[in-house]
């Protein structure tokens, strides 16, 4: 894996080192996902982005955010994370891993940390974009579950909810797209349709790219009411909801169609001339 | 017992698979169609040489339709998997789509394997009824005739679904939705059910109880019996994507089996042709999620 660069100069804000260090919660016999296990990283105070840089020959420009999901309590690292950067670099888009701030922070809204983590990694691609040869007008999210939760807050956000550490924080944390799989928690309520006010959508609401299936114990109500709202507001979506495959396959292949979502993804982000070089 | 006209109709089925000529169009009732009066002129194709190409080709809709029919494309005997699907053109109960939306569409599903049975329902909208009380009738009734014919065409009659378009995807929710029929029994085929075993609904119209936001409207009500259902739509399309988000939130809630494909852009009324919109990827979309559902296993 590429090496890791430190989001913040010092602490992040807020910590006050009670938090750590950063382990590894995956034990023996915790069920495998596509026949494998999965890294799950817990008890993380200094948050990462790990830059994965697609080969040159085919390097589309374009660069993704990844939010790797766990509810807010633990990063499901390689499924929802160094995978998927993989995958993006095999479709010539830089892969940005983020490692955000778990597990949720007492007093704080379950997002709030991973919020500014997101928001400060935005801010630090686009400031290092040219020398990482990224177009900053083709920079996307992708998260899943939680992580697809964080990067709807993150596009809902209009300011840094931190104060200013640096130039990179002067540059917009928008993203230019997103790309939300099976995400979490976007409902004030799940019968009611009605979204949380952290991930309002408006008309600057970014593109959005939706899969979750219709048998999804985080309910799939969540993408339903979500593209009602896009709908609404005539931001351009595309959704794709499969009746079977549970939650947290990440992009590993399995019998399950929803599984093929990468080559929708690609279609779509293809279509929207996102994948165009330089 | 069914009637000589009919076993005449069944015999020229026949030699057209043989001769791989269209099928013939073959009327689903014995005399006039129920309620029909004889006040709707003749059927004719109301496209002109001004109306506008659809993937650089014309499209045929057909006006005034007082004989319903339906067309039994056989699948190829090699490919025959058993599985059976009544099309249902589009056309807001006006006019039909009839090659866009209907015989195009027979000759994809024949090259999965799947008979293919194009209904020629009755338009426009009868005076003093709801606009799709005579083609309801008509699907009924054209689905009772695949069933009990399926020994005789290589059907399975357990998997028997319906595709539709705009209002002929309207046609098959109402139909999923009917619990009886609605016009007087005519023969044996009448006792079989006229339920689908699945249904696919391409950019669906009017499912939506109009000024109600997200309720369906009372013939498409979805309950517990609805079928399986694919659905298809463009974000972009005039005719309101609500249709399936309203129609998927129902699904859901009463624990129906649904795949759903909402696409940015494409609009209405592309049928299967390709054009650079992905919606028109649809047909791939459609086959995997039959062969995922076990419908196109041989028999």
């Amino acid at each position: 894996m590429p090496p890791s660069i430190a989001l913040w100069p010092g602490a992040a804000p807020g910590e006050t080192g009670k938090i750590g260090p950063e382990h590894e919660m995956t034990k023996e016999g915790d069920p495998l996902t596509g026949g494998r296990p999965v890294v799950r990283l817990g008890d993380i105070s200094t948050p990462t982005i790990t830059v994965f840089r697609p080969p040159a020959e085919k390097d589309t420009g374009a660069a993704v955010l990844v939010c790797p999901g766990g509810g807010y309590y633990i990063l499901a690292y390689d499924l929802e994370g160094s995978e998927v950067c993989e995958w993006l670099n095999s479709i010539g888009v830089t892969g940005v891993l983020l490692k955000y701030r778990v597990p949720r922070r007492e007093g704080l809204p379950r997002y709030a940390v991973a919020l500014q983590d997101a928001q400060r990694a935005m801010g630090l691609v686009r400031s290092h974009a040219k020398e990482w040869g990224i177009d900053p007008n083709r920079l996307g999210v992708l998260g899943f579950s939680a992580g697809g939760h964080l990067c709807t807050v993150l596009s809902a956000s209009e300011a840094r909810t931190y104060p200013r550490v640096d130039e990179a924080d002067d540059l917009s944390c928008h993203p230019n797209f997103q790309i939300l799989v099976y995400p979490a928690y976007l409902l004030k309520d799940v019968t009611g349709y009605v979204l949380g006010p952290e991930v309002a959508v408006a008309p600057s609401t970014p593109p959005t790219f939706m899969v979750m299936t219709e048998d999804d114990p985080e309910h799939p109500e969540d993408v339903l009411a979500y593209a009602m709202e896009l709908k609404r507001q005539k931001v351009p979506m595309e959704l794709h909801l499969y009746p079977t495959g549970g939650h947290g396959y990440g992009l590993r292949p399995t019998n399950e169609l929803v599984t093929t979502w990468p080559q929708r993804a690609a279609d779509w982000l293809r279509n929207r001339g996102l994948l165009a070089h330089n | 017992m069914t009637s000589s006209v009919f076993r005449c109709a069944w015999a020229l089925v026949a030699t057209a698979g043989m001769l791989e000529a269209a099928p013939p169009a073959i009327p689903i009732w014995p005399g006039a169609a129920p309620g029909e009066r004889g006040n709707i002129g003749e059927e004719y194709d109301s496209t002109t040489p001004q109306d506008a190409l659809i993937a650089g080709k014309p499209a045929i809709r057909l006006a005034n339709v007082s004989v319903p029919t339906i067309a039994i494309y056989h699948a190829p005997a090699d490919k025959n998997t058993g599985a059976a699907v009544l099309v249902c053109p589009g056309g807001g109960y006006n006019i039909l789509a009839y090659d866009l939306e209907g015989t195009e569409v027979c000759e994809w599903l024949n090259s999965i394997g799947i008979t293919g049975v194009v209904l020629k329902y009755r338009v426009p909208k009868r005076d003093g009824q709801a606009p799709y009380f005579a083609p309801l009738q008509d699907a009924q009734r054209a689905i009772g005739i695949v069933r009990a014919h399926a020994k005789n065409w290589g059907v399975d009659p357990m998997r028997v679904g319906v595709l539709g378009f705009s209002a002929g995807a309207h046609l098959c929710a109402a139909l999923s939705a009917s619990t009886s029929r609605i016009y007087s029994r005519v023969d044996d085929s009448d006792e079989v059910s006229c339920h689908p075993d699945f249904q696919l609904l391409i950019y669906p119209g009017g499912l939506l109880k109009e000024g109600q936001g997200y309720t369906l409207a009372p013939e498409v009500a979805v309950n517990s019996s609805t079928p399986p259902t694919f659905l298809v739509m463009a974000e972009n399309d005039p005719v309101h994507a609500e249709n399936i988000l309203a129609y998927a939130m129902a699904l859901k809630a009463e624990r129906v089996p649904l795949e759903m494909h909402m696409y940015p852009t494409g609009g209405h009324g592309y049928g299967l042709r390709p054009t650079k919109d992905f919606v028109t990827s649809w047909p791939m979309r459609a086959e995997d999620w039959m062969r995922s559902r076990g419908l196109l296993e041989h028999n």
